[in-house]
């Protein structure tokens, strides 16, 4: 076996030439400085600051789990199994890239004098673990964390966390270095099962899927087919399945452009027949739990305005969320389709009616994702009752769904562009930039904007990012059209 | 005279978005192809050959020079002459979620001619499992269903991006099978890559090998047989080192003997050679593969030559005019 210094250096090459994990890893460094510095809490500075900060958290989830990626893409393939010496530089590499931004913010935050270390660790060792290990959490644990962080939350009160951490700042140092280190073991676990991958795994299948070559692609279809033996699911997945199944037995007999639209649909009505069923779950348990959770302190009010209650939690929270990254989702759309837009483009089809039929279809699910849960959270009176009389209720409400599609509309034009123009880690940079900052500049002017300056402000920033987003749809439009497909 | 349904002209492709340092994967390519032919393209890797096929159907746009498919612009096709045309690209892909049943009537639905009993009989041939979901199909199933859905619609131009690299030698026998039935029909044309020479040999009745972006051998199948030859010299007495011989291709030479590969054989150079080194000649037909290794050794290819390195000469170092026929780069 070779000296390890040079396996390492070696290892180390992989990283240092891959420009997104270098370009990622300066980001992450200058960031986590970033979060260190005192933020105003006041002023325009505060409603500049927080998108960023956002985009920065955002940013640094999305390096860790390309980080993630990156070790599994290192692990899947034969050679580590094959080659000597393989696995442990590869190991530690990946521990230390794990490990730098820890430290940084146990120094920096030492280095200037903060009173909570401890804590700042803790909160970057478990962003990072998270995300990590993102891809092996089932998802019902994080949407069931999620929305039962959303249910729960009057009761556990997070917000007050940093106060009781700044008046026990011992035990808060304490606590925050045992659950870094707790955090780190958990990652060099997950490190560990990385590097131990083999075609038994589901996971095989996600890296070795990038990797060329005819033998790659021969083990990806191996991995593929038993996951596709076990990937039936529950019934409810069955049954789902089963009645697209029937549903696509009678697509000869559609019109020419509703077939087009058939594997666009495909593809959601597949991805999301799990996260239905699962959401449906969730909010029919956590929902009522969460409601209960709120009037702890009061008497029950009954089990109906009790559920009603959870509902209206859960519709207010969906439909504020789900939207924008829906319009995300939906505006990559046709760049997640270019694997079979080769020969989806040779159907006899003009490529106009191609992408234009794309186009329309996803735009039409995000905004069919907006207008459903805005409808559902007004049905339930999410919205809560007009506080200031009818009128004000409604214009205030009016104002919302304005900036809210507004907000759909600028996320789903913007990605449909960025991801025709831009590589794919510069275009995930610019997307979550763009749309982070665009959609928390908006809900800021909604949430202090309307009750400082009125309406107007809020009105002008909703056609602004709209008319932004027409635009950019119509670009897009003709930069589809004309995309090479190598 | 049949009429052309595919004419490239000039045709250059550079995937560099600088101007000024273009690296070109197609460098001028020119073939015209007429009702009814079967072209075979063969080429070494990253010679051109997937980047050609995609310039003539609209999916990579041409840097230079035009394609035109069935009489319109092969970057803007209309959609009825998209309906005219089959391709099978060199790795298939399709719906994972859907079963292979339900992929054939989805692109059948497209098309305003589709032959189902010629799909049936195919995917019966072909033992196509249409009950199994695409994501589940083997390579070789995933290629053959990317095959019958070029072909259920009958196309009068097929073009296939080395199609049968990914069948067991059962189905590409079965596979070459149907393109001789689909052939024997005038009134198709079929274009396709391949390696594997033998096939190209079955089935084409043209070839035009590619080799750094240019076609360097282009002819008729028998043409080229009568056209390409490789003499054998047994002189009395030791050959120069620069023995240059006119319109060679390769020029091996090992003490007395050589062996020189012609492009444009005449019978003539064999009297000259006899006369001029009092030699024993002999005349060996080659095959398409021995073609290919010759116009790759001649150009200077990767392809391993059988003699000595250092006796391997090409005749175009010291004479270019020696081999006119031959466009090399």
């Amino acid at each position: 076996m070779t000296p390890l210094a040079q396996r390492l250096h070696a290892v180390l090459s992989t990283y240092a030439t891959r420009s997104r994990l270098v370009l990622g890893m300066i980001f992450v460094l200058l960031a986590t400085i970033f979060l260190l510095i005192n933020i105003p809490t006041s002023g325009v500075a505060e409603m500049i600051l927080f998108p960023y900060l956002f985009y920065c958290l955002l940013w640094m989830s999305a390096w860790s789990n390309g980080i993630s990626d990156q070790g599994r893409w290192q692990f899947a393939p034969a050679r580590a199994a094959i080659l000597p010496g393989y696995r442990a530089p590869h190991r530690m590499v990946l521990m230390g890239i794990y490990l730098i931004p820890v430290a940084l913010v146990l120094v920096t935050s030492c280095m200037r004098g903060q009173s909570l270390p401890g804590a700042h660790t803790a909160v970057i060792a478990f962003l990072m673990t998270l995300t990590i290990a993102a891809s092996t959490i089932p998802s019902g644990l994080i949407l069931g964390t999620f929305f039962g962080y959303v249910a729960f939350s009057d009761y556990i009160g997070i917000d007050k966390i940093p106060q009781l951490l700044l008046d026990h700042p011992h035990e808060a140092n304490v606590g925050g270095i045992l659950v870094a280190i707790g955090c780190a073991l958990i990652a060099r676990r997950r490190i560990r099962t990385l590097s131990r991958l083999t075609e038994d795994d589901p996971e095989y299948v996600a890296p070795t899927w990038s990797e060329p070559g005819q033998a790659a692609r021969t083990q990806q279809r191996g991995a593929l087919q038993r996951t596709g033996e076990t990937s039936t699911g529950p019934a409810a997945c069955r049954q789902t399945i089963a009645a697209f199944d029937r549903w696509l037995n009678r697509a000869r007999r559609w019109n020419r452009s509703r077939r087009i639209l058939l594997p666009t649909i495909g593809e959601f009505a597949v991805l999301d027949a799990k996260t239905l069923a699962l959401l449906m779950v969730v909010g029919l348990f956590l929902g009522p739990l969460g409601s209960f959770a709120r009037s702890h302190d009061e008497p029950p009010p009954g089990i109906f305005p009790t559920l009603l209650e959870g509902v209206r939690g859960l519709a207010w929270f969906a439909a504020l969320i789900a939207p924008p990254v829906t319009a995300i989702v939906a505006g990559n759309g046709l760049a997640s389709r270019l694997k079979t837009m080769a020969t989806e483009r040779l159907l006899p089809l003009t490529r106009r009616t191609y992408v234009d039929s794309q186009l329309v279809a996803f735009a039409a699910c995000a905004v069919g994702v907006w207008a459903l849960l805005n409808a559902i959270a007004i049905g339930v009176g999410a919205f809560g009752p007009p506080e200031h009389g009818d009128s004000v209720f409604a214009a205030s409400l009016v104002t919302y769904l304005g900036l809210s599609f507004a907000c759909v509309i600028f996320n789903f034009g913007i990605t449909a562009v960025l991801t025709v123009t831009s590589a794919e880690f510069a275009a995930i940079f610019l997307i979550t930039g763009a749309c982070g900052t665009a959609d928390l500049v908006l809900l800021l002017l909604w949430l202090q904007g309307v009750p400082d300056f009125g309406w107007i402000p809020a009105c002008i920033g909703a056609l602004l990012a709209g008319g932004a987003g027409v635009l950019f749809i119509q670009h897009a439009r003709v930069l589809w059209r004309e995309r090479e497909l190598g | 005279m049949p009429t052309p349904v595919y004419i490239a002209a000039g045709l250059k492709k550079s995937f560099s978005g600088n101007p000024f340092a273009q690296n070109y994967v197609l460098r001028g390519i020119d073939l015209t192809v007429q009702q009814g032919a079967v072209v075979g393209l063969l080429g070494q890797n990253g010679s051109g050959k997937s980047t050609l096929l995609k310039c003539s159907l609209g999916l990579l746009r041409p840097s230079a020079g035009q394609v035109t498919v069935l009489d319109e612009d092969g970057w803007d096709l209309s959609a009825e002459a998209k309906s005219r045309i089959g391709y099978v690209p060199q790795e298939v892909v399709s719906y994972p979620w859907m079963l292979a049943r339900q992929v054939i009537e989805y692109t059948a639905a497209f098309y305003p001619r589709w032959n189902q009993p010629l799909v049936d009989e195919l995917c019966r041939r072909w033992r196509l499992p249409l009950e199994e979901r695409v994501a589940a199909l083997s390579t070789g199933q995933l290629q053959t269903l990317g095959i019958v859905l070029a072909l259920g619609h009958e196309p009068e131009l097929l073009i296939l991006d080395e199609p049968v690299a990914s069948l067991d030698p059962v189905a590409r026998r079965q596979f070459l099978r149907t393109l001789l039935e689909i052939v024997a029909d005038r009134r198709r044309t079929v274009i396709f890559s391949t390696h594997i020479t033998s096939d190209l040999e079955r089935v084409a009745t043209r070839v035009a090998m590619l080799r750094d972006g240019v076609i360097g051998l282009d002819g008729e199948m028998d043409e080229l047989k009568d056209r390409v030859k490789r003499l054998h010299l047994a002189a009395a007495a030791p050959l120069p080192k620069d023995l240059a011989v006119p319109g060679a291709l390769a020029v091996e030479i090992d003490g007395a003997e050589a062996s020189i590969t012609l492009a444009n054989f005449d019978s003539s150079i064999v009297d000259q050679l006899r006369v001029a080194w009092n030699a024993d000649v002999t005349v060996q037909d080659l095959n398409l593969e021995e073609m290919f290794i010759a116009v790759h050794e001649h150009c200077g290819g990767a392809a391993p030559s059988v003699a000595n390195a250092n006796n391997v000469k090409s005749a175009e170092s010291d004479d270019s005019r020696n081999v006119p026929e031959i466009d090399c780069p």
